[in-house]
């Protein structure tokens, strides 16, 4: 029944998360703070805060509560046993958490896959592969669910069959942004979406930098995949490493600019993560699932032909329009006299047998090659 | 006294042969017009009664009836004004009637007693020539549109005193007036500035547009800003077939009856027209009281060029639906519906994104909704239409450095030329010239695939999960790229290119994530 009131209380973006807690020791519980008067408030709250405090039982908010618990949308309170283990020592932790779905598993390990929003190909490829491997392995991905890396790393998880988890910088029943409504829905299923704000709360920009603490908290390991230097993903990052969590990157071109500010954290001394596998050894765990994937993968490049392979070759996982492939054709000994009718037919080919992407004139790998 | 001469007149592009009669007989002093005027036909009386009297003829004090037949036929324009003073001067007994049998007059006058130029003057001379007329006088502006027009005589004045004496001349003139007219002159090709040995790199742009102009197929460019889009496509009426006789015709009638024919129009040359983005669908598809050609008819057998596409208002781009269907515009008006023709090759130009550096995402900052944004305003039945996509890629500058090497507008056009004689033979039997042309029930007579080839495209259909329409519209693509290389037999090869330009255009389409 306390819950409830707590409830009430969270409502307040206006009160800190500390004074609300500090409330909350002095008065012993959420309702005794609900039906406290003007003057015992005024020990910790001013004038304001009182005001809009003491207005807000009159404004519907047991009928919000009533809502929420229809949308089977869950409020744990600080002091809540369910209250995730991860979130009870960070700094300015929430004082309640909405959910929707379920937690990540305390006794489970969880990664944070954080990344920009307008990312590249590598980005794209990367956050999936490594969303869907340590989800494999067992381990919850979670993230902001925003375009982006973000996103695609969460739809690597529940791709490969693992847990996902979204953090969301408005109400737990608003989808922001609204095209990932796919993976809002998905995620709700298989693991949560989880909030600090009350339903309904709208995605306000002074929102997202707070979240980002709670990605960070719920996470045992941040792994960067694509960031420029001023961004979002950073500030995460700056979180994390106060919250005391291990931090890998995943390392670029020095030239791109969305490598930036993974580059630059490595140079402050970040872990490196080269593949999902390391990263899986390096939190303990046995990654030899996906060494058999790999051989799998060797087994198909055996069906193509030595154009096909000299050409899959000089593709990379980042998209070319057609001219710069052509352009790199002439240094290469079996296909520098290849017309580009014949270019493309390879191409067409190898878009068939699934190892190439085709947007529009542009190719690209679907996966690294190795061969 | 009665008197009639014939003229020309036209609707949309139909032109029609005009039998003006003029009665004088006594009576109250009067004269009046009939025969469904516009108000420029019945402000005719005015010139021609001033510009006569001007020359030294006076009209009779009497009761004048005119009347322009057929009746039915709604007339306007200027052109009426010489066949009506000629009639009159008919009535006064000027000429000998039966010497002008076979004689039709077009021509405006003004007050002093000069022949003005008119609209339309081709088309009407074409159709005069098909009614059995064997002469024409014309204003001299006019002359040298009709002096295309094969078997006809062509008599062209300035002044009307010319005229008069043309007429009246009973000792021989006629004849000395007759010989006046200069024989039937074939166009010649304009010299090009613009070649596409200019362009430097670009091969597989190049290699595009050589099959778009190869077999009529619409083409659309994406790339950042600077890459040579609307380089390549001014000069792609370069690489087009010179207009065949009877096209030229077509196509200066069209410009002839919109008022636009100047010097630059008489070469066999193709059009090409590259409008602001800021047209309104009127300026492009035609309009006004009198509905003029407009853009997509100026285009006719030509380029159309629309640069920068999203920024076109999506009411003008919806206008082009229907024409690039039923290759003609179709204006209704209270009075009869006019018809011009617009069977053009639509040549479009887009940056991949609002900053144009997409997907090069070092430089390109737009959001993924902007870039959304941006390409949705390309609606989706106007890039079902068009059949290859290319990408602008930007130049090395290594390939600025080479010479030599590229292609040059001459040797794309021989082979655009080889590829269309290659079509020309294909369809000799059936209302088809151009691959693109070709009706899906009709893909399959004219484009045998092999049974490799067949799987092969069937592995693409459910790859890319195609529709019907692309699926055909490959097909036909793949029988032009065919056709360039003259082969008999589309093959794999022909395919994958074919898919590959389909694909190009697809980007666009795509959903983001």
């Amino acid at each position: 029944m306390d819950e409830k009131y707590a409830f009430y209380l969270s409502g307040f973006e206006n009160i800190t998360n500390r004074k609300k807690e500090e409330m909350f020791q002095a008065f012993g519980s959420a309702m005794s703070i609900y039906n406290a008067g003007e003057k015992k408030l005024s020990i910790f709250l001013n004038s304001a805060q009182i005001d809009s405090f003491l207005a807000g039982k009159n404004a519907g908010w047991e009928k919000k509560y009533e809502n929420m618990m229809n949308q089977n949308i869950r409020f744990i309170p600080f002091y809540d046993k369910e209250y995730p283990y991860r979130l009870r020592h960070i700094e300015d932790k929430p004082f309640g958490i909405f959910v929707k779905g379920r937690l990540p598993r305390e006794h489970k390990k969880s990664v944070a896959i954080i990344g920009a929003r307008d990312c590249s190909e590598y980005g794209r490829f990367v956050a999936e592969d490594f969303g869907s491997k340590l989800a494999a392995a067992g381990i919850s991905v979670i993230s902001g669910m925003a375009r982006g890396v973000d996103g695609i790393a969460m739809r690597g998880a529940l791709k490969a069959g693992g847990e996902a988890f979204g953090v969301l910088g408005c109400g737990v029943d608003v989808c922001y942004p609204g095209s990932n409504r796919s993976l809002y829905e998905e995620t709700q299923r298989r693991g949560g979406i989880i909030s600090e704000y009350i339903p309904g709360t709208a995605p306000l920009a002074l929102h997202f930098p707070k979240r980002n603490r709670i990605i960070s908290g719920l996470a045992d390991v941040v792994l960067v995949v694509e960031a420029r230097v001023k961004s979002g993903t950073l500030i995460t990052v700056d979180m994390a490493l106060e919250q005391g969590k291990d931090v890998y990157v995943i390392p670029g071109r020095i030239t791109d600019s969305l490598s930036e500010g993974c580059n630059g954290l490595i140079l402050q001394g970040c872990g490196v993560a080269l593949n999902p596998e390391q990263l899986l050894r390096d939190l303990g765990m046995d990654p030899n699932n996906s060494g058999n994937q790999q051989n799998a993968k060797e087994g198909n490049y055996k069906q193509l032909s030595l154009e096909q392979l000299e050409m899959l070759s000089l593709l990379s996982l980042d998209l070319q329009a057609l001219p710069q492939i052509m352009d790199k054709l002439k240094d290469n000994t079996y296909l520098k006299n290849f017309t580009l009718p014949q270019t493309m037919e390879t191409l067409i080919e190898l878009v068939i047998a699934g190892f190439v992407k085709n947007e529009g004139s542009y190719f690209g790998l679907l996966q690294p090659f190795s061969h | 006294m009665f008197s009639a001469v014939y003229s020309g007149g036209i609707f949309g592009m139909q032109a029609y042969k005009v039998r003006v009669e003029v009665d004088i007989s006594p009576g109250l002093p009067n004269f009046e017009m009939v025969g469904s005027l516009g108000s420029e036909v019945k402000e005719a009386k005015e010139r021609v009664v001033v510009a006569l009297r001007n020359a030294g003829i006076t009209i009779p004090v009497a009761k004048i009836t005119l009347n322009l037949s057929p009746a039915r036929i709604r007339k306007d324009g200027t052109g009426y004004d010489l066949p009506i003073a000629t009639a009159i001067l008919g009535c006064m007994h000027y000429f000998e009637p039966k010497d002008f049998e076979d004689t039709a007059f077009i021509g405006e006058l003004s007050l002093n007693g000069e022949i003005r130029g008119v609209n339309g003057c081709l088309p009407m001379v074409l159709a005069l020539k098909e009614e059995g007329i064997r002469t024409v006088c014309v204003p001299e502006d006019n002359a040298r549109e009709c002096l295309l027009v094969p078997d006809i005589k062509i008599v062209s004045f300035r002044y009307l005193q010319e005229f008069l004496n043309f007429l009246c001349d009973k000792a021989g003139g006629i004849q000395k007036y007759r010989s006046m007219g200069t024989d039937y002159h074939d166009l010649e090709p304009k010299s090009v500035t613009e070649d596409f040995s200019d362009v430097y790199g670009q091969e597989h742009m190049k290699r595009a547009v050589m099959v778009a102009a190869a077999g009529f197929h619409h083409i659309l460019f994406s790339g950042p800003p600077g890459a040579g889009k609307t380089m390549i496509a001014k000069r792609i009426p370069g690489i087009m077939p010179s207009l065949q006789k009877e096209e030229q015709l077509e196509v200066l009638s069209i410009y002839s009856i919109a008022g636009k024919l100047d010097q630059q129009m008489f070469s066999v040359n193709r059009p090409f027209l590259s409008p602001h983005h800021t047209i309104s669908p009127q300026a492009l598809a035609g309009g006004g009281r009198i509905p003029k050609p407009g853009l997509l008819s100026l285009a006719h057998k030509g380029v159309l060029y629309l640069d920068e596409m999203p920024e076109f208002a999506s009411n003008v781009l919806e206008v082009l639906r229907q024409p690039m269907e039923d290759k003609k515009v179709e204006i209704a008006r209270s009075y009869g519906i006019y018809k011009y023709p617009a069977d053009f090759m639509l040549v479009c130009s887009l940056n991949p994104c609002p900053c144009g550096y997409f997907p090069d995402r070092n430089r390109c900052r737009c959001t993924e909704s902007e870039i959304k944004r941006y390409i949705g305003k390309l609606s989706g039945p106007i890039l079902d239409r068009i059949d290859i996509g290319v990408e602008a890629s930007n130049i090395h500058i290594r390939d600025l450095a080479k010479e030599g090497v590229c292609l040059s507008t001459a040797e794309m056009k021989s082979r655009v030329e080889k590829a269309r004689k290659l079509q020309k033979m294909r369809y000799e039997k059936s209302h088809y010239s151009f691959n693109a042309g070709v009706h899906a029930r009709d893909v399959e007579k004219y484009c045998i695939l092999g049974k490799k080839e067949k799987d092969f495209l069937e592995k693409i259909y459910e790859k890319n999960k195609l529709s019907v329409r692309s699926y055909h519209k490959i097909i036909k693509l793949a029988r032009t790229i065919a056709d360039l290389e003259e082969e008999e037999e589309i093959r794999a090869v022909h395919l994958a290119e074919a898919v590959s330009y389909n694909n190009g255009k697809n980007y666009f389409l795509k959903e983001g994530q």
